[in-house]
């Protein structure tokens, strides 16, 4: 991971030292049954139940390689627009753990099955940074150790050991945290909507260690650090933080950065150190004499390439430019692939091709998610549909009720799952579009705040907004806000003259 | 290449701390003598002329075997007590080993 940076990438500087950050990731892969065994990959099932003799390290038993594993790495591969190998071979890894039975890990050292990808990070502004991905190969997930069950010993799970793992390593491109969160985002994101990982960092199924070390801007890479296992966003912020710090204060006092692993301890908001170079493991890597090569055709690999989903990236892109969406809209619209497919489906149900999307996604974005996020609810779970927010749309589209009404509907929606046409009769709540009606009522308004109307005339143009507020209130919120707009400025506008 | 790789003193002790194999002081200089003697004897394959010969990672040789690959079905596991049986300690059905924390 030696690699020079692209130039024209942001910097990352911290008065006069450039970080440089790389991302190694371990992506635990969506599979029935285990990488090379028929075990269930299930994940907190009852200890020790999903283990095979081939996972507790038994003599005489032989690995055999699950296919769609193999698929799983390629799609992602794929997704990642990197080469994925026509041959590559498995490895052991071999180190002493009581989670990893056998005393090695299968892995893919000398022949990834994939190199060279990359992943294009955004930024709020709209700019993008392009991370270059370095690897993704296929290797063994361990068991679980818990170590808060005894004072003096660890209790060991196997159910994980040898659940398949894709290790998806990036180039050092990254220049600070915020690069860094945007990117586990982003690959987070891709996972999910080609469904090869649940990337879900609280399940431990995507797992991220930090590289990361300080030079003066242009210098050579200095001597990096790596903090292992850091299991949310907030703490590889943290972390990063941490020690960017940490390793500033050690090279301006002109002391070493020595190589070394580090543990993040959330609870101390520092890292320490868990081994250094000298006593690293050396894994002494050889190619697994219990495995023949993959050797994948590029026929196949041309289908599996051709039956990916949309990937979030040019999903974004589409709904900006069918929907007249904003990046912003688009960008929280595509992260999740439940949502955007909410979205989508809701879009086949609306009146107005036009005004419909935008509305839409912003009723989504709003009401939509903080009442998700009010009843903690998943998308999926959602009680509302996207026909039926669909249909809530239209009603404003077709000026039947106004948004402000809309939202009292979508309350009674969620609770009752009553379609939205329905709910508005039941509770009379039809827009009043009657002119004379709403002239009438805006009049009273304005004769009831003669010194306000004074005001407003003298030039406190807010008071207007006053106005339409009241003559809405007096036909029980019910008014259409546009026509109690224009009648509005008329009445005023006759007033001055 | 043949006869350089000597396995000092120094490895021995590297090798076995590798491995986790407690060995003697005294036992050191025999190993040494014995794992390089092993070697050399391992390194007379390199007599052996092999520039013509494709390398076994090679996809493009004839018949080349590749590996076999099994359905994405559950079909093994629980079997706790017989994963179980070995070993030395157990509770709330997981293994009990010495606190390791790396």
């Amino acid at each position: 991971m030696t690699s020079p940076r692209p130039t024209g990438s942001s910097v990352g500087t911290s008065t006069s030292w450039e970080v440089v950050i790389g991302l190694e990731v371990h992506a635990q892969i969506v599979s029935n049954s285990k990488l090379f065994s028929s075990a269930s990959t299930q994940f907190a099932g009852p200890p020790n139940t999903q283990v095979s003799f081939v996972d507790g390290g038994f003599p005489g038993q032989l690995p055999t390689l699950n296919r769609f594993c193999v698929e799983q790495a390629v799609r992602t591969g794929l997704a990642l627009d990197g080469q994925v190998h026509t041959v590559s071979s498995f490895d052991r890894k071999n180190y002493f753990y009581a989670d990893l039975p056998t005393g090695y890990q299968i892995s893919q050292f000398f022949h990834p099955i994939m190199t060279g990808g990359h992943l294009d990070i955004e930024f709020d502004h709209g700019e993008s940074k392009r991370i270059r991905i370095n690897r993704l190969h296929l290797e063994q997930d361990a068991g679980k150790s818990f170590h808060d069950q005894h004072p003096h010993k660890s209790y060991i799970d196997l159910n994980r050991a040898g659940v398949g793992l894709m290790e998806i390593v990036s180039e050092p491109d990254l220049s600070n945290a915020e690069e860094a969160i945007l990117y586990l985002k982003k690959l987070r994101s891709l996972l999910r909507a080609i469904g090869s990982c649940n990337a879900n960092m609280e399940e431990g199924n995507f797992r991220a260690d930090v590289n990361i070390s300080l030079r003066r801007p242009g210098g050579a890479l200095g001597t990096r650090c790596e903090i292992k296992n850091v299991n949310s966003f907030k703490f590889i912020q943290q972390a990063i933080a941490y020690e960017i710090d940490r390793q500033k204060t050690l090279l301006e006092a002109s002391q070493p950065v020595v190589q070394e692993t580090r543990l993040y301890d959330p609870s101390l908001g520092e890292t320490r150190s868990m081994r250094s170079k000298e006593e690293a493991h050396d894994y002494r890597y050889f190619p697994d004499p219990d495995l023949l090569p993959v050797i994948l055709e590029p026929s196949w690999i041309e289908e599996v390439r051709a039956s990916l989903p949309e990937l979030p990236a040019a999903k974004q892109k589409r709904f900006m430019e069918t929907y007249g969406l904003v990046y912003y809209e688009a960008h929280l619209l595509t992260e999740d692939v439940s949502v955007a497919h909410f979205f989508e489906d809701g879009i086949k149900h609306l009146d107005d091709p036009v005004a419909g999307p935008k509305l839409l996604s912003s009723w989504i974005l709003g009401d939509f998610f903080a009442k998700l996020n009010k009843e903690n609810l998943s998308i999926d779970a959602s009680p509302v549909t996207p026909s039926m927010l669909a249909a809530l749309i239209s009603l404003i589209t077709k000026e039947v009720i106004s948004g402000r009404i809309a939202k009292e509907v979508f309350i009674h929606m969620w609770e009752t799952q009553k379609d939205p046409l329905q709910i508005v009769e039941l509770h009379n709540l039809v827009q009043i579009d009657d002119k004379s009606l709403i002239q009438e009522t805006a009049e009273k308004v304005l004769a009831d705040n003669p010194d306000m109307v004074a005001e407003y005339h003298q030039g406190r143009d807010k008071l207007f907004g006053f106005f339409v507020g009241q003559t809405i209130k007096q036909l029980g919120g019910k008014a259409n806000p546009s026509l109690v707009n224009s009648i509005l400025k008329t009445l005023l506008s006759a007033d001055r003259n | 290449m043949t006869k350089q790789n000597t396995i000092s003193p120094e490895t021995v002790l590297k090798i076995s701390k590798l491995a986790c194999i407690s060995i003697q002081k005294e036992e050191i200089t025999h190993l040494s003598k014995e794992l390089s003697s092993i070697l050399s004897w391992i390194e007379q394959l390199d007599l052996v002329p092999t520039d013509h010969v494709d390398p076994f990672l090679n996809p493009t040789a004839q018949n080349f075997p590749t590996i076999e690959l099994r359905p994405d079905i559950i079909a093994d596991g629980n079997i706790r007590p017989e994963i179980l049986k070995n070993a030395p300690e157990v509770a709330l059905d997981m293994f009990v080993v010495p606190r390791v924390i790396d």
